[in-house]
């Protein structure tokens, strides 16, 4: 009877102290006459995506800002993806506005390379060893009024 | 000892279920802002001679001492949208001599008195802008030199309609 209570106990120690390795409920029965006895136990972990993004709160035009991520961890064959999916223009363009309703367009640029809406600008993976991307913003060659033009460039953060 | 191994199995049980517990995060289609600014300052220079002399008109029975006077707005001129610049002038409409002569004057705008005292507006331009007024007086009844001091005042104005 010892040995039975011994054996369950070391079982359920085995199984409780692998953290998230369950057991699916086998029973060993002790048999006097078996040189072995064996059981099957199904190992899982779980790993939930995590990972960071960093994305500027502002930016003034004539600069550039940096966006990255860090601790990228997601299935197997995905990334972390950032893509700038929109502005603060109902028709999605790179328009700033002052109070007084003046306007100024300007460009976004990855390099040498325009940015438009709906570019990804940035895709990681858990293997990728660069996590950032730089943009400029470009303020326009010419501009008629003074003021302080202000808008929004919105970024989606997607995994896929 | 039986109660040493239980009390033993249920604390490393309990141990085992609480790192099962996950907190669950929604990532996916979460979206940030960056705000876009820029600020452009406003400039302009305004250009107001410092005198003026009247020089002496003849016409039929009349004699009067004239002479026209030109405001500028250098190239450039920004302002916020809606806004412009208002040059007003303040004067006695007086000059006087060193004896205590006095001769009156007037100051007119494409030829018609002003209005509100205004001798020049200049908006948003990226051209060169000018004001020219006209001072004059009669035939003064001394002789002597005339002199008054006028005040030019450069003020930046709001327009109550939108352009």
């Amino acid at each position: 009877m010892k040995r039975i209570l011994t054996m369950i106990l070391v079982i359920t120690m085995m199984v409780a102290m692998s953290a998230t390795a369950f057991a699916t409920g086998n029973t060993v029965v002790y048999d006097k006459d078996a040189t072995s006895q064996t059981s099957g136990l199904s190992v899982t972990y779980n790993v939930q995506p995590t990972f960071s993004v960093t994305i500027p709160a502002s930016v003034a035009l004539d600069n550039s800002v940096i966006v990255s991520t860090s601790d990228v961890v997601v299935e197997y064959g995905k990334a972390v993806k950032v893509k700038l999916t929109g502005t603060s223009e109902t028709d999605n363009s790179f328009v700033v506005k002052t109070d007084e309703g003046a306007t100024l367009n300007y460009a976004v640029k990855r390099g040498e390379v325009p940015v438009s809406v709906g570019d990804t600008i940035l895709s990681v993976t858990p293997t990728d060893t660069t996590a950032s991307v730089e943009l400029t913003f470009v303020k326009p060659e010419s501009y008629v009024y003074a003021g302080l033009y202000k808008g929004t460039v919105t970024f989606t953060i997607v995994v896929e | 000892m039986k109660k040493i191994l239980a009390l033993i199995v249920a604390m490393t049980l309990a141990g085992a279920m609480s790192i099962t517990a996950f907190a669950t995060v929604e990532t996916n289609g979460d979206t940030k802002q960056t705000k876009v600014t820029f600020n452009v300052e406003p400039t302009y220079m305004v250009t107001i001679p410092a005198s003026v002399t009247l020089q002496k008109v003849e016409a039929v029975n009349q004699i009067t001492y004239e002479n026209n006077y030109v405001i500028t707005a250098s190239a450039g001129v920004r302002l916020k949208k809606n806004e412009y610049i208002e040059v007003t002038v303040t004067s006695d409409y007086e000059m006087e001599t060193q004896e205590g002569a006095t001769l009156a004057y007037t100051i007119t705008k494409d030829d018609a008195p002003l209005v509100d005292s205004i001798v020049a507006i200049f908006n948003t331009d990226k051209a060169e802008q000018t004001s020219q007024i006209h001072i004059a007086a009669n035939d003064p009844d001394y002789a002597g030199e005339y002199e008054d001091k006028v005040t030019f005042t450069v003020a930046v104005k709001t327009a109550s309609s939108s352009n």
